[in-house]
Order: structure tokens, then C-alpha cells, then sequence
């Protein structure tokens, strides 16, 4: 008897465990209650603007094409990747989701993405900036859909700008700001010009050395494309407008490097400018007194030497449809994602929420609603103005960017001096560089 | 006619089978295949390839972050597990004396260990030890004392994450505190007439007794100790300078930023062994200084 329960009990232990895996398996291709058509998943990242934004266009288009219905899954940036190399594994990722450039080279090389100009019938992409579509591209592929121009940017706050005598519309090289900078906090030592966290302090570094050397910073190739001597130039600078209260010693602007917007250094103008993302703009603008505004300034040059533009110019991000849709699926995805990206109508309603629209229709038609944000226009101008090579992906490799900001780190918190680190990051950096794409 | 005596079903194994069908699928089965993946490279989006020892080995001898994020754990570990269990140990022993409203002080002190985790403590701690402005800096100000930079300050980051897990003791505590009320009343009873003071007392008389649960507690402070993730990933992000970039938070960087999936796996079977030998060591000391009442064969 106890042997039959034993067999009782593992019996049941099998039937639990079928039901268990089975309810974890991918379910069949969902389709809308009423029976009208099948339900199409949309994902991206963003704030409570970005998610309103996209489900009006979503609610518009579902207006207009009754048969189709969409959940939109706006979520916040945190684990959203981790979230979507997930389903892609499983096979449960939405139909379309939002991507950042830098991911696009792993995710082509795992083949989970459909090749989008193969379908150029459906979805025709010719008005978007083929630089940006650049972005997009993996093996000959294209893999995503580029949304607006993004770059990072000098963000002012105008009140102090004019204080200290800054102006908006110089391109400021990078010695010259370490001048102004000086000259602030002597004025002022509750003063900084600049705040950046260890993140953007890495973008700045990168940018230089692009400028520099006029390379990417890792060849196809795996060798580097700047010297030690660069490297530990740029180092040298960090290490001064560190060190001269240019910019907020590193470990308080670290707090902040998320919600800069808290800064209460920023709050209180107390600090000049301070170097994001273009959307940031209006997060940035709303903490501040409401007789205060933000401008966008340039981004930094080296001089008339500099081999390379000034800013990273990029999409805000791009989106990718999965492989593996059926027919039916595939095609109402890539009529939706038409719409998203290229319909004015859409444009009009999205606005901003993906920075500034990257073809001409959305743009007009964003503008003429009235959802362009003037300085993020006028910071995406800017940055056009002065971009730089479009990164490849040896280069923007998170390894890679990683040991970077690992030793700028060090020197911006004076645990290492300019030299040591440069001869140590360099080291490190060939090696990663050889291991990862030799 | 032969009476046939039907023996008792023992129905034991199918109240149990539940858990051992939860057991066998969510424990067993990940705890497999993290042992597998940890001979692969493997990241999630492409197909694991058998590596054999290469995660290992790359692991000792290549990754100079693997090493520093053992020596900040080991370190995290090494204050942080003391002072939880002896302020755990200490708060029960008030509460053992028979207090009015002990229960309510339980809840109380019981809450950070369920709290402790969220996002929401991670930014009150951010608001507490920030340098410009921080709660705790605007308090010594007072007292005419200059704070740090708490938060960002490579030295004194680790504390702050150490305040924050010994400042959830409330779940040691409560198993403290049963403990120490399990404890014969006729022991101090012998110790009063004997003539032993309270300190006397204490390590003669209550240590010993709950030296089993001191054992419990200590190995299960220490494993949860080290896999601690939520503090240096929400309140330092591994920061400044790495200086709390556990051994947790590297597995997780490794696992989903990094996309190495097989080399986090053998980084968690790395901690894994370190641990087993730590608990390992801790039972084979026990002898010396775990004391059970009937002589050994069971828990007090």
C-alpha cells in the first residue's frame, strides 16, 4: 500500500509538472475575442508622455483599420531588455518592439529579426534619412525601422548662460570650457559648469577620441583606432575639470545620473549645463523655476584640428519585427508599422515622443500640430550640424564602452592619475577587442 | 477464514507532491541547466556551444572584475553578517523579557525584513546618506560635525549597504526570539541560586542554549548576505568605483548586460562552492560550540 501511494503520489507529481510546463509553453497566436482579427503586441520604452503619445497613434490606427486590434506595451527602459531577449528566445516577443542601435548587431547575429527590405512592397521606407537607416542595417539586412534624430547635446540652463556670459550659439571648444569653467567656480564654488554622471563623462570621452584620431574607436579589424598618447590626452582633461571644480565632483553628479532633473545643484542654478540625450530636454526644463528655461548647446569640439564632427547623431531608437510571422500577422505588423513611422497622420499625433520625426511628412505635419518641443528642434538641428561618423558596432560594443568608463571613472574620482589609466585602459581594451572580434 | 489486515495508506507522499513537483521544475531542473550552461557560451539569443572549462578558466585568470567583486563582497560579508545577528540577538532578548505590546514591537521590527528590498527604501537611503542635502549629513550639521559624501564615496558606499541589510534583522530576530523563549526557565533558576551575574549567564547559560539557532540563523544570514542584489543594484549600482559591485550584481551584468549567459552561470556555481564551504566549515565547528540539550541527536 505505501508503495502505491509512493506511485500515487509521483503520478502526481508527473500530471503537476506536465500542466506546469505546458502552461509555460508559448501559446498559439493570439487572436481578438470579438473574432474581428488577429491582436498585434507593440513594445517600446519611455516616459508617461512617450506611452500617451504612441497609444493615441495606436488607438488611430485601430479606428481606421477595424479589423486589427493592438495592446500597446509601453514600459520603462530598466529590464526591458532583458525582458525581450527573453521572449525573443522563447518565442513570445511582440510583433513590433522598440531597439536600441547598439543592439542591433547582436540581435542580427541571432537571426531573430525579420529582414524589413524584403518587404519594401508593404513597408516603404525611402522617406527616412538613409543615414539613419544606417543604424538599422546588419549583414546586408535591414533589421529595424529608425524613429527620430537623437544625439547627445549640452543642455543650459539659460538664466546662468547669461549670468556667466555663455552662449548659445558657439560651438565652445573643450580648453575653452575648462577656462569658463574655472572662472564660474571661482565666482562661485557652490557653482559648477558642468554635471555629468561616469555614463556621460564616457560619451564625451569617445567623441574626443573620434575627433582625435578620426577613427572608430575599434576597427572592424579588432585593432583600436586612437593612440595611448590620445587616450591619456583626454584623460588629462577629465583629470583637470575634475579637479578645478569644472565640473560637480563625480560621486555627487552619480547620484543623479538617472534623474538628473533631481539634481538639486540643477534645482537650485547651480549648474550650468549639463550633457543627455536631446528628449531630456523637457525633463530637464520642468524642475527648474518657472522664470528659468533650458537651452540646447553645442557639443564640444577640440579645435579646427578635430578629424570628426562633434556629436553622435543617432536615431532614438528603431524598431524590429521578429521572424517567424505568419503571413497574415506579418503583413498587418508591417502596415502598422508604415503607419507608425511614415504616415503624417501619425506623425502628427506622435510628435516628439521618439525625438525629432526623421522624414519629411511626419515632420511637417508634427510641427504643424504644434508636438515639436522648439529646443529639441533646435538641439536636433544642432546636432546635425555637427555630427559625427555613424559608430560600428566593434566600437559600441558594451564590453568595450565598459573598460572606457571604468578607468575615465577612476580618473574623474582621482583614484588614478591620467597616465596609469590611460596605459591601463589601453591594455585592456586591445585585449577585449582581440577576444571579442579577432 | 484468514483475516486479511489491510496496513494504512501513508498519504504522506501525496500531501508532499506538490512541492516536489515544484522542486523538481523550478529548482532542480534550473540548478541543471545552469550547471550545463555553465561549460557553454551561451547568451540567451544564439544557441549554447560547449566551451568545457573556458568560463572557468576565464573566470580565475582573465576577469580582474570577478576578483574585485569577491573581495567587496567577502567584505560586505564580513560586517555585515556580525552586526545583523547580534542586533538581532539583542532585540530579542528585550523582547523575550515579557514586554507589553511585544507583539506590536515584533511587527515593527519584523517590517524592514519585508521592505527592505523595494525601490522605495532604495530612494529614502538615497535621500538619507546623499552628500549635498542628505538627511543624515543635515543632522550632523547640527551637531557641527561635516558629513561625507556617503553615496559617493568609494570608502563609504559599502556602509551604507551594510546598514541597509543589518537594518532588516527583523526576520533573524524573530527566530531569535523563539528561540530564547524555548529556553528552560529553570536554568536561570540555577544560575540566579548559583550565583552567576547576567553576563555570566548569558554565555553560560542562554548562548548555549540557542547555540543550534545561532547556527540556523548565522548560515542562513550568510548565504542570503552573500547574494545580495537588490541594495547595490538600486541604491550604488554597483558604485562608486565598483566599490559594491557584489559578486550578485556582477552575475546579473554578466547574465543580461553583457549577454554571457554560460559565464554568469559559472560565476553563480563559483559563489555556489564558496558558500557550500563556509556552511561546510561551520558544521564541522559546530561540535565545539553547538550545544543540544539531549546530547545531539536533535534540535533543541
Amino acid at each position: 500500500m505505501k508503495k502505491w501511494s509512493k506511485l500515487t503520489a509521483f503520478g502526481l507529481c508527473a500530471v503537476l509538472g506536465a500542466s506546469a510546463a505546458f502552461a509555460g509553453c508559448g501559446s498559439e497566436a493570439e487572436t481578438d475575442e470579438s473574432g474581428s482579427g488577429e491582436v498585434i503586441r507593440v513594445a517600446w520604452w519611455g516616459g508617461e508622455s512617450t506611452h500617451s503619445a504612441m497609444q493615441s497613434a495606436l488607438d488611430a490606427y485601430m479606428e481606421a483599420n477595424p479589423g486589427v486590434v493592438i495592446e500597446g506595451e509601453g514600459a520603462n527602459y530598466d529590464g526591458y531588455k532583458e525582458k525581450l531577449l527573453t521572449e525573443l528566445a522563447s518565442g513570445t516577443a511582440p510583433e513590433l518592439f522598440k531597439v536600441e542601435p547598439q543592439w542591433i548587431a547582436e540581435l542580427g547575429e541571432s537571426g531573430y529579426l525579420e529582414d524589413l527590405s524584403q518587404h519594401y512592397d508593404i513597408l516603404d521606407l525611402s522617406e527616412i534619412d538613409t543615414t539613419l537607416m544606417e543604424y538599422g542595417e546588419y549583414n546586408g539586412e535591414q533589421i529595424g525601422i529608425p524613429t527620430g534624430y537623437n544625439g547627445m547635446v549640452w543642455i543650459g540652463n539659460e538664466k546662468l548662460m547669461d549670468e556667466y556670459g555663455i552662449d548659445a550659439g558657439t560651438q565652445y571648444t573643450f580648453d575653452e570650457i575648462l577656462e569658463l569653467g574655472k572662472e564660474i567656480h571661482a565666482q562661485d564654488p557652490e557653482t559648477y559648469l558642468c554635471s555629468v554622471g561616469q555614463a556621460n563623462c564616457n560619451y564625451i570621452l569617445r567623441e574626443m577620441l573620434k575627433q582625435k584620431s578620426g577613427n572608430q574607436l575599434v576597427s572592424e579589424d579588432a585593432s583600436l583606432g586612437f593612440t595611448q598618447e590620445e587616450l591619456q590626452e583626454c584623460f588629462e582633461w577629465f583629470e583637470e575639470a575634475f579637479g578645478s571644480g569644472v565640473f560637480e565632483p563625480m560621486g555627487d553628479a552619480e547620484l543623479y545620473a538617472n534623474n538628473f532633473g533631481e539634481n538639486p545643484l540643477w534645482i537650485s542654478n547651480n549648474i550650468v549645463a549639463e550633457y543627455t540625450w536631446l528628449p531630456a530636454i523637457v525633463a530637464f526644463r520642468s524642475t527648474l523655476d518657472k522664470d528659468t528655461t533650458t537651452v540646447p548647446l553645442y557639443s564640444f569640439t577640440i579645435g579646427e584640428d578635430a578629424k570628426n564632427g562633434a556629436t553622435n547623431l543617432r536615431p532614438d531608437g528603431l524598431f524590429a519585427v521578429p521572424k517567424g510571422l505568419d503571413e497574415s500577422r506579418l503583413e498587418e505588423t508591417l502596415k502598422l508599422a508604415k503607419y507608425l513611422f511614415t504616415d503624417a497622420e501619425a506623425g502628427a499625433l506622435l510628435g516628439d515622443a521618439f525625438s525629432i520625426p526623421n522624414n519629411e511628412p511626419q515632420l511637417e505635419a508634427a510641427r504643424e500640430a504644434g508636438k515639436i518641443d522648439d529646443q529639441i528642434a533646435r538641439g536636433a538641428e544642432m546636432a546635425s550640424e555637427t555630427a559625427g561618423m555613424v559608430e560600428n558596432v566593434q566600437s559600441s560594443n558594451d564590453e568595450i564602452s565598459s573598460i572606457t568608463s571604468d578607468w575615465l571613472a577612476q580618473v574623474c574620482y582621482g583614484e588614478a592619475d591620467a597616465s596609469d589609466a590611460a596605459a591601463g585602459c589601453y591594455q585592456e581594451m586591445q585585449n577585449k577587442a582581440e577576444s571579442l572580434f579577432g | 477464514m484468514k483475516k486479511v489486515r489491510k496496513k494504512k495508506r501513508n498519504p504522506a507522499w501525496i500531501y508532499i507532491a506538490p512541492w516536489i513537483a515544484g522542486f523538481l521544475i523550478f529548482q532542480l531542473y534550473p540548478l541543471a541547466a545552469s550547471l550545463f550552461y555553465s561549460f557553454t557560451d551561451y547568451s540567451i539569443v544564439k544557441p549554447a556551444v560547449f566551451t568545457g572549462l573556458d568560463n572557468y578558466i576565464e573566470l580565475f585568470t582573465q576577469d580582474t572584475e570577478f576578483i574585485a567583486s569577491f573581495a567587496s563582497t567577502f567584505k560586505y560579508v564580513l560586517i555585515a553578517v556580525p552586526l545583523k545577528m547580534v542586533f538581532a540577538l539583542l532585540v530579542a532578548m528585550l523582547l523575550a523579557k515579557g514586554i507589553k505590546g511585544i507583539n506590536v514591537f515584533r511587527t515593527m521590527y519584523y517590517l524592514p525584513s519585508i521592505m527592505g528590498g523595494s525601490v522605495g527604501i532604495a530612494i529614502v537611503w538615497k535621500a538619507l546618506f546623499m552628500g549635498n542635502g542628505g538627511i543624515l549629513n543635515s543632522i550632523l550639521a547640527v551637531f557641527g560635525i561635516e558629513g561625507v559624501n556617503w553615496l559617493g564615496s568609494p570608502e563609504y558606499a559599502i556602509y551604507t549597504l551594510i546598514l541597509l541589510t543589518v537594518w532588516q534583522f527583523g526576520a533573524t530576530m524573530v527566530i531569535f526570539l523563539a528561540a530564547l523563549q524555548q529556553v528552560p526557565g529553570e536554568l536561570y533558576e540555577v544560575a540566579r541560586v548559583e550565583g552567576a551575574n547576567k553576563i555570566q549567564t548569558f554565555f553560560k547559560v542562554t548562548l548555549p542554549s540557542i547555540s543550534s539557532i545561532i547556527q540556523f540563523n548565522l548560515i542562513m544570514v550568510i548565504i542570503s548576505t552573500f547574494q545580495d542584489f537588490t541594495g547595490p543594484s538600486i541604491v550604488t549600482n554597483g558604485g562608486p568605483l565598483e566599490s559594491t559591485y557584489f559578486v550578485a550584481l556582477k552575475l546579473y551584468t554578466d547574465a543580461f548586460s553583457y549577454q554571457k549567459m554560460g559565464y554568469a552561470c559559472a560565476l553563480s556555481w563559483v559563489l555556489f562552492a564558496v558558500i557550500i564551504a563556509i556552511t561546510a566549515i561551520i558544521f564541522k565547528t559546530s561540535k565545539y560550540w553547538v550545544h543540544y540539550s539531549d546530547g545531539g541527536d536533535s534540535f533543541v
